[in-house]
């Protein structure tokens, strides 16, 4: 047993999904703060088959095919083209969401925190190629440019995200919405 | 989020032996790879991997500031992780980066801290009880104080180690160690 309980600092979703943001060049993150309680928002992110293809116009279906705790895997096929199907792994936990494809191409994420009345909600998104040493930096640099228009649809998911939420409650329950950062 | 209600119970062994019970278990080195090379997934696992562990080092030296601190210590260890040359040296590289941000963000524009003898007489007051707050034993030091304590008797690091870390001589690092465990057993003999 240890004797002394050291200080313990933790982060919390919102802060943990920033720092995997800083990790990958290719990323888009963004943060909205909305009036809606954390339970309400987390039902919806976490209803995954309904609430990605509803909040991501991209997306087509989303269908998991398998799961072990709160581990799962995906079958997604975009709109555009529903022959193309790709396989995610999901980690999913309460306030967490971390969802990369099978050849570690592309990232998905969402968090949720309560802060005080209202929630906070990240979400991620990530074009990830995997890059022997002598080329990280050449990649990163390329990431960066082809992130830019992903910042876009990241703000448009974390719209539909507020909307999706807001119609799944009681119209007199739905709460204000506003940019984080 | 630094957690509340922290409390250190009286001792029944020497506290440089807790440093070998909060060591972790490695990464696989394959994850640390794929974490360099950008795999999100494995960046994930590195993530998780290291936030306990630098969470204690945080929270101990930058106490109210320890969620800064480790976030600004992660940032670092992802931004800097595809430089570190062997994937099995994670978790000291991580430390030293985790001890020497936390110790900036101490330094930072926060109130001096306080005399530790002012916080032996804090703790000593009608207080008979084997419990006391360890945030405010631990406000009692010196940002460097308490790097060097959270270093010994968490960390488990050698004091040549740390002489090496923090930049100073051994004789420093056990001056520092015997006035930081100075506090604690003045607390606990009271």
């Amino acid at each position: 047993m240890t004797p002394v309980d050291w200080p313990v600092a933790q982060l919390g979703p919102i802060e943990r999904m920033s720092v995997l943001a800083r990790a990958l060049p290719g990323s888009a993150f963004a943060v909205r703060r909305t009036g809606l309680p954390l339970e309400a928002v987390w039902t919806y992110i976490e209803d995954l088959e309904r609430a990605i293809p509803s909040l991501d116009a991209v997306v087509g279906t989303f269908e998991i095919i398998d799961r072990v705790d709160d581990r799962l895997v995906a079958r997604v096929t975009a709109s555009a083209w529903s022959r193309v199907r790709f396989l995610f792994d999901v980690r999913l936990e309460p306030g967490w969401c971390w969802m990369t494809s099978r050849r570690g191409m592309y990232a998905v994420g969402f968090a949720a925190d309560s802060d005080g009345e209202s929630t906070r909600v990240a979400h991620l998104e990530a074009m990830c190629i995997p890059a022997p040493r002598w080329a990280r930096r050449l990649v990163a640099a390329a990431l960066l440019m082809l992130s830019y228009p992903l910042r876009h649809h990241v703000a448009s998911d974390l719209e539909g995200l507020m909307r999706g939420v807001a119609d799944s409650r009681p119209s007199s329950e739905t709460g204000q919405t506003a940019a984080d950062s | 989020m630094a957690s509340s209600g922290l409390s250190i119970r009286r001792p029944t062994e020497p506290l440089r032996r807790v440093g070998a019970l909060v060591r972790v278990s490695s990464l696989d080195t394959a994850v640390v790879r794929r974490a360099q090379g950008g795999d999100p997934a494995a960046l994930d696992l590195v993530v998780r991997h290291l936030l306990p562990y630098l969470g204690r080092i945080c929270g101990s030296i930058a106490l109210e500031r320890g969620e800064e601190a480790l976030q600004e210590t992660m940032f670092a260890v992802v931004k800097h992780l595809s430089a570190l040359r062997e994937p099995a040296a994670l978790q000291g590289w991580a430390k030293q980066i985790a001890v020497r941000t936390a110790l900036a963000v101490s330094r930072g524009p926060v109130p001096s801290p306080v005399d530790p003898q002012d916080v032996m007489r804090l703790v000593g007051v009608a207080d008979n009880t084997t419990s006391v707050d360890v945030r405010e034993v631990l406000r009692g030091l010196t940002p460097e104080h308490r790097a060097v304590l959270v270093l010994r008797d968490l960390a488990g690091a050698p004091e040549s180690e740390i002489a090496r870390l923090l930049g100073v001589p051994v004789g420093t690092v056990k001056s520092r160690l015997h006035r930081a465990r100075q506090v604690f057993r003045s607390r606990w003999s009271t």
